[in-house]
């Protein structure tokens, strides 16, 4: 009876274990797709890996009297899959500002939502945004079957294109251009409503194909305005038709310089060309303020070429200012440029084609060098967005020329990061429709350490561990795993940017050091440059390229909302027992004198003034009258007989004095970390000591672990450096500290303006 | 079915939307029990408070340059605070605001602050900051009471939450 109990019970807490037993470091294979002859297990493209080719050849018209563009385009499409394919998919982006569009009919909203006029006018917003497509041909001037879902459109071709076989069409179409302003967007136009001028960044501008691959087939999931744009890389040939004053950036170089630019201007941007140090003008603001005075009646075309891109932006204005420099890279150089009107000066003319240059230089050193021929930063209000070559971004000094600390590196920040999307994903080209992450968040990465070598203290906002914390902690109703589509993000930048840049920092700092995380992230990127990468190809990259298990840190942080919260539960403190009676009995006097007293003890020292025992001597037997600290021969012979018995050194290794730290670390936020541990001493001084993460593998909730020093330590600190992103310092201390709050430390700054207001008023007094 | 009558609140300002990553505003009021005051810090992008208030018609510029007590910062104050708000089971909690600090990187701290707090069992949080500039702004607050924190989340579509003092 009593053994089938104890089996019994064994069985039923063998089953505890397994439901209760929440194993962090299980691997991620049922998480990741199956490697395959496409893509392989260790993270590298496989032996059978294909994307498809789609070249463009584009004809357009800018109308800056009706602000619409018309355009006509043929496409080639390759196809390199092993399949035949029914019929092609393109994508019509600007289809989500149609009237119809489903992107508006998504949005959850209450009457809360239509208080305010604003609010109203806002729901109400009517624009007739969309591509309107006039016809789509074959070569043969056929008519192509086609139809239109929202922002996809399907051409039916008579046979299916067979692997290895190419399409070549024709599409024309025309749409009205959204002032970015009033209705939003990646792309639009500015109007400068003094001069009646317009500075148009223009994108998605024509319908384009979608990706097709051996992991979503068509990749045709509608574009709702989040998730942004996967697409096939190609080459482009495109004629852009403006205003014969205005000035075109645009994906690519410029083939007909001749035609459109003065011999002046030529000869600045051979100047440009051999200008490592710093910009050359190629037009200057004079010269651009000068330009948009009037408005030219005739036409100018400008033709540009671009190889091996993902897709093709353009800007356009007679009021650009133009500035250009060289950035040399190892096998060639590169044309940094910027584009701005004289609203965004004194800081473009002084920041932008620097720091262009600047994140080429630092990129680089971490991915690859940067195979394009240019890379343009181009000036508008209120925007950040990125396309091959060409960038978008705003950073708008005050109308007085001055400007804030914010704006300064709000400028430099939007720079770094719309240029680094060069690397991802225009050139590293992972699927942006799907995984949001896979481009803005290794991109945010990126942008911080070149942030970081700009300027010493530079005040970057994402990055750095403890950055996180405040999105990590509390409340998970409403936050999503970094591996989440696009459209279903709660907390878009925090989810998307912020907590996947801070990941990869933290690897690089903490679990992988620099050498390591640094040679597997450039694995990473070299492996897929010009290819199409999943989240699968970047974990595996990242384990392949550095021996390190990251399974458990890709559960963590890219597959569940967990946290980072270890706290010091508790501290207790061992010394070893020497033996030695004189030691002994000394610490133990030390020991008792140094307890705590009661209240009534103290009291009963004065208040009774004789206790029997005293009075009475003859009433002390053996236990009242021992000394508790004596020696006695027998002790000190006992103490001769062990040392005698033991080893030279576990003789050393018993008088070491050394101290036994066991601390209880308790997991609350869910998330398994290193430890790092400060011990600082009684004598001053500190050391670091760090635990991998492994220590939680089979219990995560609750572990002890014994430090041993040899001097007494009087304060232990986990995570001292900030590099865990722990949502709650206060638990990290032992004994514990008080942490003040930012409001507690808040003092009110008389300072209402900004510094450089500030000197300037001061320069005028004197 | 029941008819309301919607009041709109007529202000008239420039609607200047931008594709951007952010949307979130967070609170820590932390319940300063000597003192029996609530202290909070609201973090938020300084440039979202400006768009939010140039929606309202309230042309606050860069938010940095508002000199204290102008009419200005009066008006600024007062859409925080009809944006923010507590009542707890014995009192409705008057608020104003100390303060604002915007820093390098373009985050707005507003201090915001009640005094005559008394201790409660339940306190409901109204955080509807910049929610009607963009429906997709999400709020969070972390309340410490005591050394407990806790938390609630806020939505377009959910604007208060209750949090109950489970130990007092």
């Amino acid at each position: 009876m009593k053994l089938v109990y104890t089996l019994l019970f064994l069985s039923c807490s063998g089953l505890l274990w397994a439901q209760e037993w929440d194993d962090k470091f299980k691997q991620i294979d049922n998480l990741l797709p199956t490697p395959n002859v496409y893509r392989t297990a260790s993270g590298a493209p496989g032996h059978q890996y294909y994307q498809q080719k789609a070249d463009y050849k584009i004809k357009l018209e800018l109308d800056d009297e009706k602000q619409l563009i018309r355009g006509e385009e043929i496409i080639t499409y390759t196809n390199n899959s092993p399949d035949p394919l029914e019929y092609l998919w393109l994508q019509l982006d600007q289809n989500v500002r149609a009237q119809h569009s489903h992107s508006k009919l998504i949005s959850v909203d209450n009457m809360e939502s239509f208080k305010g006029i604003n609010n109203l006018e806002r729901k109400m917003f009517e624009f007739d945004g969309g591509f309107k497509i006039e016809w789509i041909k074959s070569m043969n001037n056929e008519d192509l079957s086609y139809a239109i879902n929202q922002t996809m459109l399907r051409i039916d071709p008579k046979t299916p294109l067979k692997p290895g076989g190419t399409l070549t069409f024709k599409v024309k179409w025309w749409y009205n251009i959204n002032d970015r302003m009033k209705v939003g967007g990646r792309s639009g136009y500015e109007y400068f409503e003094e001069e009646d001028n317009y500075l148009y960044t223009i994108a998605q501008f024509f319908p384009r194909m979608c990706v097709y691959d051996d992991v979503n087939g068509w990749q045709n999931k509608q574009f709702l305005g989040r998730g942004e744009f996967t697409l096939p890389f190609g080459d482009y040939e495109v004629e852009i038709t403006v205003p014969a004053d205005h000035v075109v950036a645009a994906t690519g170089e410029l083939q007909n310089a001749n035609a459109v630019l003065t011999s002046q201007q030529r000869e600045r941007l051979k100047k440009a060309a051999e200008a490592y140090e710093k910009p050359v003008f190629i037009i200057t603001d004079k010269e651009a303020e000068e330009n948009e005075q009037g408005k030219a009646s005739g036409k100018k075309k400008w033709i540009f070429k671009a190889q091996n891109v993902r897709d093709f932006a353009f800007a356009s204005s007679r009021k650009f200012i133009w500035d250009a420099m060289t950035v040399k890279q190892e096998n060639k150089n590169v044309l940094a440029m910027s584009f701005y009107p004289k609203e965004g000066n004194p800081l473009w003319e002084k920041y932008s084609t620097r720091i262009v240059a600047h994140t080429l230089n630092v990129y680089s050193n971490y991915t690859f060098d940067y195979p394009y021929p240019v890379a343009i930063s181009v000036h508008s209000r209120h925007i950040g967005m990125e396309y091959p070559m060409i960038c978008f971004n705003g950073g708008r000094p005050e109308p007085d020329g001055t400007y804030s600390e914010r704006v300064k590196y709000g400028m430099l920040t939007v720079i770094i990061h719309e240029v680094g999307h060069n690397y991802f994903p225009m050139i590293v080209n992972s699927d942006e429709r799907q995984w949001t992450w896979m481009d803005e968040g290794l991109n945010t990465f990126l942008q911080y350490l070149t942030e970081q070598e700009w300027e010493r203290g530079y005040p970057s906002r994402r990055g750095p561990a403890h950055k996180i914390t405040d999105y990590m902690a509390g409340d998970k109703s409403t936050l999503s795993p970094i591996m989440t589509n696009s459209e279903s993000i709660w907390q878009f930048g925090n989810n998307a940017y912020g907590k996947p840049a801070t990941a990869l920092n933290i690897l690089r700092e903490t679990i992988m050091g620099r050498e390591l995380f640094d040679f597997a992230f450039k694995t990473y990127a070299r492996r897929w440059m010009f290819k199409h990468p999943t989240p699968a190809d970047f974990f595996r990259t990242m384990e392949d390229a550095s021996a390190v298990d990251l399974d458990w840190f890709w559960r963590g942080w890219f597959f569940t909302t967990d946290h980072v919260d270890i706290a010091i539960s508790n501290v207790k403190w061992y010394t070893l027992n020497t033996e030695n009676p004189e030691v002994e009995s000394e610490w133990r006097r030390t020991h008792d004198q140094q307890q705590d007293i009661h209240v009534g003890d103290i009291r009963n020292q004065s208040d009774i003034e004789e206790t029997q025992t005293e009075k009475y001597p003859e009433l002390n037997d053996f236990y009242n009258l021992k000394d508790p600290y004596a020696i006695s021969p027998l002790d000190t012979e006992e103490y001769a007989e062990l040392l005698s018995k033991l080893t030279p050194e576990q003789e050393k290794l018993l008088n070491s004095n050394l101290n036994f730290y066991e601390l209880e670390f308790e997991n609350i936020g869910g998330l398994v970390m290193p430890l790092i541990l400060q011990l600082n001493y009684a004598d001053g001084s500190s050391e670091v000591r760090y635990i991998p993460a492994e220590i939680w593998r089979f219990k995560s909730d609750v572990i002890t672990k014994v430090f041993i020093t040899e001097k007494e330590v009087k304060h232990f600190r986990l995570d001292p450096f900030l590099e865990t992103a722990d949502t709650e310092l206060s638990n990290n201390s032992w004994p514990r500290e008080v942490r003040q709050s930012r409001f507690q430390m808040f003092r009110e700054k008389q300072l209402q303006e900004n510094e450089m207001q500030r000197d300037k008023r001061a320069k005028e007094m004197k | 079915m029941v008819r309301y009558i919607l009041i709109l609140f007529l202000v008239l300002g420039v609607r200047d939307i931008s594709a951007h990553q952010f949307h979130v505003a967070l609170a820590k009021t932390v319940y300063n029990e000597k003192d029996k005051a609530m202290e909070v810090t609201i973090e938020a992008e300084a440039h979202d408070i400006e768009h939010w208030l140039e929606d309202k018609g309230i042309k606050a510029g860069h938010l940095e340059m508002i000199e204290r007590n102008s009419d200005l910062w009066k008006k600024m104050s007062k859409e925080i605070l009809a944006n923010f708000g507590a009542t707890t089971d014995k009192q409705k909690l008057v608020f104003y605001v100390v303060g604002i600090e915007v820093v390098r990187d373009g985050r707005v701290f507003i201090y915001v602050y009640a005094e005559r707090v008394e201790p409660f069992n339940e306190i409901t949080w109204n955080f509807s900051l910049l929610m009607d500039h963009d429906d997709s702004q999400q709020n969070k607050l972390e309340m410490k009471w005591k050394s407990k924190k806790y938390y609630a989340v806020f939505l377009h579509t959910k604007r208060t939450a209750t949090i109950k003092i489970k130990d007092k």
